[in-house]
């Protein structure tokens, strides 16, 4: 999913980046008022997950790998503008360090990895959860389903921004087939690392998941009547 | 250890064992988009399939990189409010 350079010509690459920088500039506006102090490490570990899970490659049909996006994961489990700032940070290292998602592209896979696969498969699972009873399982099916949509929906975003600003002149209606079809498998994957993922964090600690309605939130602890906390 | 400590040490441990399963057995085929590139004719897809990140020790120094990055970047956004201190 992370684009190379090349793919895109410069005005749209530009355009991306400047849409991107807004993206990250709100969501460390909103990070500054929401993050405490003790969720610091949390956070940095929820990146580092993100970056590990987008190590793994697993196959899907013919020849394909997929990994994880991890933008749904991250926001369930840190909040929607914790995760964009996740996402980023993980996309950063991996194109100055490791030359995975070309440094021209970075505005584009920030728009596609963070914007739409984060905040906009935030905003599924959101809308998903409400429709659940108030209930981890809820919690969990609602960050599977979103996670496996985000997938396709980000290979979508990909598609449009190619029928604007692509390098090269291709069928656009059988490169949108193609990438929506390879994503919606690939999509299982991450839907199915992610419910595992946010069920194990439910399990054990539920006050830590964001996602999570208040009411299982609660601290898990037996706090006597009348203890202030 | 507090019970918080202790479940970021289990979130360590599963950031590292994740890292040691993707480094050894991680899939080299070509990623969703790699593969659509290839077969639809975009022709510039130099470095797309040879710089995979991969190896553990690739993999834990990347992880090493985005925990100090993002733990410098959270720190710095962190909400500053005095009494915040010792809650949870």
């Amino acid at each position: 999913m992370h684009i190379p350079d090349g793919f895109f010509d410069a005005p749209t690459s530009a355009a991306a980046g400047a849409v991107a920088a807004g993206t990250v500039a709100l969501a460390a506006r909103r990070t500054r008022e929401v993050l405490g102090e003790r969720q610091v490490p949390l956070a940095a570990l929820t990146a580092a997950f993100v970056f590990a899970g987008q190590m793994l490659n697993f196959p899907v049909a013919n020849g394909t790998s997929g990994h994880l996006l991890g933008g749904v994961l991250a926001a369930v489990l840190a909040g929607p503008w914790v995760a964009v700032l996740c996402l980023t940070v993980v996309l950063v290292v991996q194109a100055l360090v490791f030359a995975d998602g070309g440094l021209t592209a970075l505005g584009l896979n920030i728009v596609n990895i963070a914007l739409v696969g984060g905040l906009g498969g935030y905003a599924v699972f959101a809308a998903i959860r409400r429709l659940l009873p108030a209930r981890a399982g809820s919690v969990t099916l609602a960050s599977a389903l979103a996670a496996g949509l985000s997938v396709p929906l980000a290979a979508a975003a990909l598609v449009a921004e190619y029928a604007v600003g692509g390098s090269d002149a291709i069928s656009l209606g059988s490169f949108a087939t193609a990438m929506v079809g390879t994503h919606v498998l690939i999509g299982v994957g991450e839907a199915v690392i992610t419910g595992l993922t946010v069920s194990a964090v439910l399990a054990s600690r539920p006050d830590l998941v964001e996602g999570a309605p208040s009411s299982l939130r609660r601290p898990t602890r037996a706090v006597p009547a009348g203890a202030t906390t | 250890m507090s019970r918080y400590r202790l479940f970021l040490l289990a979130a360590v441990c599963a950031v590292l064992l994740l890292v040691g399963i993707a480094g050894l057995f991680a899939s080299s085929e070509p990623d969703g988009l790699e593969r659509v590139a290839a077969e639809e004719g975009i022709d510039d897809v130099g470095g797309v399939d040879d710089d995979r990140l991969s190896g553990v020790l690739g993999g834990g120094a990347g992880v090493t990189l985005v925990l100090v990055l993002g733990g410098g970047t959270f720190w710095l956004l962190r909400r500053r409010d005095p009494d915040e201190a010792g809650s949870r």
